[in-house]
């Protein structure tokens, strides 16, 4: 998969990409229409101003008949009012069109988000899909609904200018024809290049936020090594080359915009001489030239804009690519189609046909991997009944979190197959297991609503008094008491608010008020101070109570309560067994459990 | 004052700020020079026979006289219109010239001030000592030196020039057209207050309602992000459809933030172009009065019809230009709140003696600050240069105090620390940190490659050098095992590397210089117990004998060292070799028994079911 924020793409713009942004999201032609009609008007509005101004210069200021003024006037008027209609009219449309697809593009790329399966969410970094729902999303819903102001204004004004240019007098429209070309060329010439050094400013400026970053969290370490100056150094270089890249796109732009300007002064002189001699030669009016001079004067930005939106489109090219990329990614983990015949998608569950689940597990000969070349799990057999709890022990790598994943179906054995109740688990739902599945982490993840709220996230439909209930088994409702405003208390984003212990608490209400048949508890590692932990095995004791549980075990009381203790290393099974009959072997078991004893011993306080 | 601030952000700019407004203001002279070109030249053409029933020609043109004694050389109309056309040439090509400096300055003042802001920023906040770093907000951090820079730098190169730019076109404006006709200007300023005002009202309002439109992009965001982050809680209760719904909620709060904002746009703009319409009419509705009148004619009104222009768009930037200054000075106090703490090379010493990595602790006590509680209390040891000494305590027992004082990343307020009979406070802080190798329990590694992390610092260092580190450190198989070897980029953005191996990564990274004083902070916790002994071994082997400090959980770590030193709750509670320790009851000699000598005394506890350490 492709991270990079920044890709140094072709130029060339991919239309079945754009084809797909904009049916995706062209589901109001309401909208579209009105927007259309207002970039017309607007377009006619401005055509028309020169034309007014000619008919107000020859019949008043020259030629000083008056009988029209109040029709003028009028017509003057009611043209204000239309022009500031139509400003208001296209602003209005466009900026609700940009707002309605961004919201678009976010809440499908969320909906399929939903839909996708861990490996996806492990492979991407939070910070990347962020950014495809902020700036990706923003950036193109501004591109597709202003860029078809534009498009619509730029193209139909030339048109339109040129056509009345030629109705009017097409001797002197001919020099607009000839300049036309000229800007044309030149504006994409110099376009490529300020998008070039745009890009490569984009780029030096993100690795510069990431220089930031690096920078700030490292400060200590950079400290401790004594190497401030290297690092001071690198960042001086990106700063540089970030000024020196977005130095030349303003130097161009600037030359740019001063050759454009020229060219279409270069026009307005050759009208104005050859325009005169028809004047002298009494063939066209003074209006009829004023009115050549103001167009002449004006046409440079049709072009301008027209070219600006050419390059936009060249330059969202990838935030495009990505966003459709993330709306379309497949998951790798679905239900067959038979499967969800019976039991229902995850948006529309067919509980009728839910079979009871019981709780006995087994994997038979399961195979897995991460990576093809690095298997984690091989041949891998193991079966327990339902209402054990099953402690896993090992090493990090050992292949604990693996066998958690599995069972929980993030991810499914590329080997063999893990049986629930006697049936393989992919013959039923993801929801059927998901429903009735409790999962609680190590570092606990709070949503940053009420406490009520969090525990509820459990079970959806649980009313007040079970969520209090469940607190009550946990034994937080006594903190929960002590606080203003109890329930309603909000945890902060990510809990800030509360402590580690509390938090674990409360993830540990919302498992019990699920009422899972199976738990997966990730047992945390950081130590927290004795009473707590006391408080923390009880809650635990009741969360194992009457179901089949896995536990991820770090202390060595939940060890040592567990009905089977199984020992990884490697992705293999080394010791199996109750903590006493481990104990008596005096093995690796044995070990670890003297291991983690001076260790307890060390961080209790 | 805050402005005086402000404005000594672009320092060493001065300079550039003032020839770029003299662009400018030269500029928009030359700018309200062109309309009498077209005035001139209509003027020439209404005097002639048959363009106009009438000829009226009242007024001067007033341009500079040099210009329009070259138009009156030849009295040949064509002639005239010629000279007109190119000298209007010429006039435009000097102000595109001008136009291109000016915005060259323009760019470089943004760029040359942020550039200068953001080295300032970067190499300041390396500079701020251990605490700032402990307590700072990464995300807040970033944020200055990011969008607050550009804030700044933003109104001084951008908003402050525009400001400029904007008096100097109403004034010169006003100056030409007062040459045609006084009443128009006067008619025309007395709507400046109304656009004036509406524009610095608009601008408020907007501002206000951005603020909301960030909130509701805020709030839901933190619902994306809790979705990702959460994304395990979320599947393991089934909860998607739920999550959809609550992302619904706030996706569209967000969008009606964003129409409603908009909405108040496309009124103002609305209702600023209609009054711009009213105005033009207004020019010409003045104009037939005065051609009646015959004090003007048809050149003067066409003149006036685009000098007018001058007066009405400008104006609609005020109220940007306003807010864009509100907005800087908030971003400036917030980059001067960085910069104006103290750096830690403030209080520094100056010696920089061989270090042969003697240490003695006499009489230290650290807290933070007066009211806080000690962290060390009068702490003594001495630690004989070649020494490997274990440091054993409970959580919170002051072990990465000493540390840190040692690297004098915290300040202590008694006692004194010796260096080779040098007081550390005498030695500059780079001087002491260069020669102290440490590895910390969860290392840093930079988003760079194996091999750059390890010379990290030190390019020149050969590549054997680099090889033998890594083998000491235990690590030369596992980057054998990477498919780039040393070439492998780990850190944020790269490859993920386990704990143990990213302690290895640092452990090679220290070795790799010749640092007479080691310190392992917990730094083989991830390491399984024999690749743990294996690196303890290859570095007794080493030539150089190095002063090595190890915190260690493991006894069998500690056991090996030539001395052991227990902490308790910030004092010395015991120092000794494993020998002496193990025999004379404290928490030692508890480890040591739970560890295993005293195996059949333990299981008993074991078997009882006794689990319950503290």
């Amino acid at each position: 998969m492709q991270h990079d924020e920044v890709r140094d793409v072709d130029y060339k713009i991919h239309l079945s990409t754009w084809k797909k942004i904009i049916r995706l999201v062209f589901s109001s032609k309401k909208r579209v229409t009105l927007l259309i009609i207002f970039s017309f008007s607007l377009t006619v509005l401005d055509v028309l101003i020169p034309l007014i101004n000619r008919y107000a210069i020859d019949t008043f200021f020259v030629g000083k008949s008056y009988e029209t003024l109040p029709y003028f006037a009028a017509i003057y008027i009611l043209m204000g009012v239309a022009f500031g209609f139509t400003v208001w009219g296209f602003i209005h449309q466009a900026g609700a069109i940009e707002a309605e697809i961004s919201y678009e593009l976010r809440r499908q790329a969320f909906k399929n988000l939903q839909r996708l399966s861990f490996s996806y969410f492990d492979q991407t970094p939070q910070g990347w899909v962020m950014a495809r729902m902020t700036s990706d999303a923003n950036r193109l819903s501004v591109i597709i609904s202003w860029g078809l102001v534009d498009m619509v204004w730029a193209s139909l004004l030339m048109v339109l200018t040129l056509i009345v240019l030629f109705i009017t007098f097409f001797k002197l429209a001919l020099i607009m024809t000839i300049i036309v070309p000229i800007m044309l060329v030149t504006a994409y010439f110099f376009r490529k290049i300020i998008l070039k050094y745009h890009r490569k400013a984009r780029k030096h400026n993100s690795q510069l936020t990431a220089q930031f970053n690096e920078g700030f969290i490292g400060a200590k370490t950079t400290k401790s090594l004594g190497i401030e100056h290297q690092s001071i150094a690198e960042f001086n270089t990106t700063t540089s080359y970030l000024k020196k890249y977005s130095l030349r796109a303003v130097i161009f732009s600037a030359l740019f915009s001063s050759l454009i300007l020229l060219i279409s002064y270069i026009a307005v002189g050759t009208t104005m001489y050859q325009g005169s001699v028809y004047v002298l030669n009494t063939v066209i009016t003074i209006g009829t030239l004023q009115m050549f001079l103001s167009y002449a004067l004006n046409f440079f930005e049709p072009v301008m804009s027209m070219t600006q939106m050419i390059s936009n489109l060249q330059n969202a090219q990838a935030s495009a690519e990505r966003i459709v990329g993330l709306i379309e990614t497949q998951s790798d983990l679905v239900d067959t189609p038979e499967v969800e015949a019976e039991y229902g998608t995850i948006f529309n569950d067919k509980l009728e046909n839910w079979e009871p689940l019981k709780g006995e597990i087994e994997f038979k000969n399961v195979g897995f991997y991460y990576k093809e070349e690095e298997p984690i799990l091989e041949q891998f057999n193991f079966k327990i009944q339902a209402g054990q709890s099953v402690a896993l022990v090992g090493h990090t790598g050992s292949g604990k979190t693996t066998i958690v994943n599995l069972l929980s179906r993030f991810y499914e054995p590329k080997e063999g197959t893990i049986l629930i109740d006697g049936k393989d688990y992919r013959d039923r739902s993801l929801h059927w297991l998901h429903k009735r599945l409790g999962y609680v982490l190590q570092s606990p993840h709070l949503f940053s609503t009420s406490i009520m709220e969090n525990i509820r996230y459990g079970r959806l439909d649980a009313t007040d008094e079970e969520v209090i209930f469940a607190a009550k088994m946990v034994g937080v409702d006594d903190f929960v008491q002590t606080l203003d405003q109890g329930y309603k208390t909000l945890v902060g984003e990510g809990g800030s608010l509360l402590s580690v212990g509390q938090k674990q608490l409360i993830s540990f209400a919302r498992a019990i008020i699920a009422d899972p048949k199976i738990l997966v508890l990730d047992e945390a590692t950081s130590s927290i101070d004795s009473e707590s932990e006391r408080v923390i095995q009880d809650a635990i004791g009741q969360l194992l109570k009457g179901r089949t549980s896995f536990i991820v075990a770090h202390r060595l009381s939940t060890i040592v309560k567990s009905d089977v203790i199984v020992m990884l290393e490697m992705g293999k099974i080394i010791e199996m067994g109750t903590h006493q009959e481990l104990i008596q072997k005096r093995g690796k078991y044995y070990q670890l459990y003297k291991n983690q004893f001076v260790i307890e011993t060390l961080q209790s306080k | 004052m805050r402005t005086v601030k402000l404005f000594r952000i672009a320092k060493g700019f001065y300079f550039v700020f003032f020839i770029t407004a003299l662009l400018t203001i030269i500029h928009q002279f030359t700018y309200s020079n062109v309309p009498l070109f077209t005035q001139y030249l209509i003027k020439t053409l209404l005097a002639q026979p048959g363009v106009a029933d009438t000829s009226v020609n009242v007024g001067e043109v007033n341009l500079p006289i040099f210009i329009i004694r070259f138009l009156t050389v030849d009295q040949e109309v064509l002639n005239i219109v010629l000279r007109i056309v190119i000298s209007l040439l010429l006039l435009q090509l000097f102000r595109f010239t001008l136009r291109f400096f000016e915005l060259w300055l323009k760019g470089y003042l943004l760029e040359g001030t942020a550039e200068n802001l953001r080295k300032k920023m970067f190499s300041h906040i390396q500079d701020l000592n251990f605490e700032f770093h402990n307590n700072a907000d990464t995300g807040d951090l970033i944020q200055r030196s990011t969008t607050d820079i550009e804030t700044t730098t933003f109104f001084l190169s951008t908003s402050l020039l525009d400001f400029i730019y904007l008096i100097a076109t109403l004034f010169f404006g006003a100056y030409q057209l007062y040459f045609i006709s006084p009443t128009m200007v006067w008619l025309s300023l007395s709507l400046t207050p109304l656009i004036a005002a509406s524009s610095i009202i608009y601008f408020l309002k907007i501002d206000k309602l951005f603020k909301n439109i960030e909130e509701a992009e805020s709030a839901m965001m933190t619902v994306v992000q809790e979705n990702l982050s959460g994304s395990r809680v979320v599947r393991a209760f089934g909860n998607e459809p739920f999550e959809i719904e609550k992302m619904n909620v706030k996706n569209e709060t967000y969008r009606d933030a964003l129409i409603k904002a908009n909405k108040i746009s496309a009124v103002y703009w609305g209702s600023m172009d209609f009054v711009a319409f009213m105005q033009y009419l207004l020019v010409i509705g003045i104009g037939i009065f005065n051609v009646r009148n015959q004090t003007m004619d048809a050149a003067g009104v066409i003149a006036s019809l685009a000098l007018v222009g001058m007066l009405i768009w400008p104006l609609r930037m005020l109220g940007r230009i306003i807010n864009s200054y509100g907005k800087a000075l908030v971003a400036s106090d917030r980059i001067y709140e960085i910069l104006e703490k103290p750096s830690e090379y403030e209080i520094d010493g100056t010696l920089t003696p061989e270090i042969k990595g003697r240490i003695e602790f006499k009489d230290v006590s650290f807290k933070f600050n007066e009211t806080s509680e000690h962290l060390l209390k009068k702490v003594n040891f001495i630690i004989e240069a070649g020494e490997t000494v274990a440091l054993i305590g409970r959580t919170g027992s002051g072990k990465s105090t000493i540390i840190n004082l040692l690297l004098r990343m915290h300040e202590y307020q008694e006692g004194d620390i010796l260096i080779d009979d040098t007081p550390l406070k005498d030695i500059a802080k780079k001087h002491i940190r260069s020669h102290t190798g440490v590895v910390l329990q969860d290392p840093f590694l930079y988003s760079k490659t194996v091999y750059e992390n390890i010379t990290i610092g030190h390019a020149y260092l050969q590549k054997d050098q680099v090889v033998k580190a890594a083998q000491i450190a235990a690590l030369e198989k596992d980057i054998n095992s990477f498919k780039k070897g040393y070439d492998t980029v780990v850190g944020e953005k790269g490859t993920t590397l386990s704990g143990g191996q990213k302690q290895r990564v640092a452990i090679a990274r220290v070795l790799v210089h010749q640092k007479p004083i080691l310190i392992f902070d917990d730094a083989l916790s991830a390491v399984d117990t024999e690749t743990d002994a294996m690196i303890r071994r290859a570095l007794l082997a080493k030539d150089q004998r190095h002063t090595t400090i190890i915190i260690t959980h493991r006894i069998t770590t500690a056991k090996e060292a030539d001395k052991i030193i227990i902490l308790d709750q910030g004092a010395i509670q015991a120092i000794g070799t494993h020998e002496e320790l193990s025999k004379q009851p404290g928490l030692y000699k508890t480890l040591w028994d739970i560890q295993g000598e005293l195996e059949a005394s333990f299981f008993e506890t074991a078997k009882g079911g006794d689990t319950d350490a503290t």
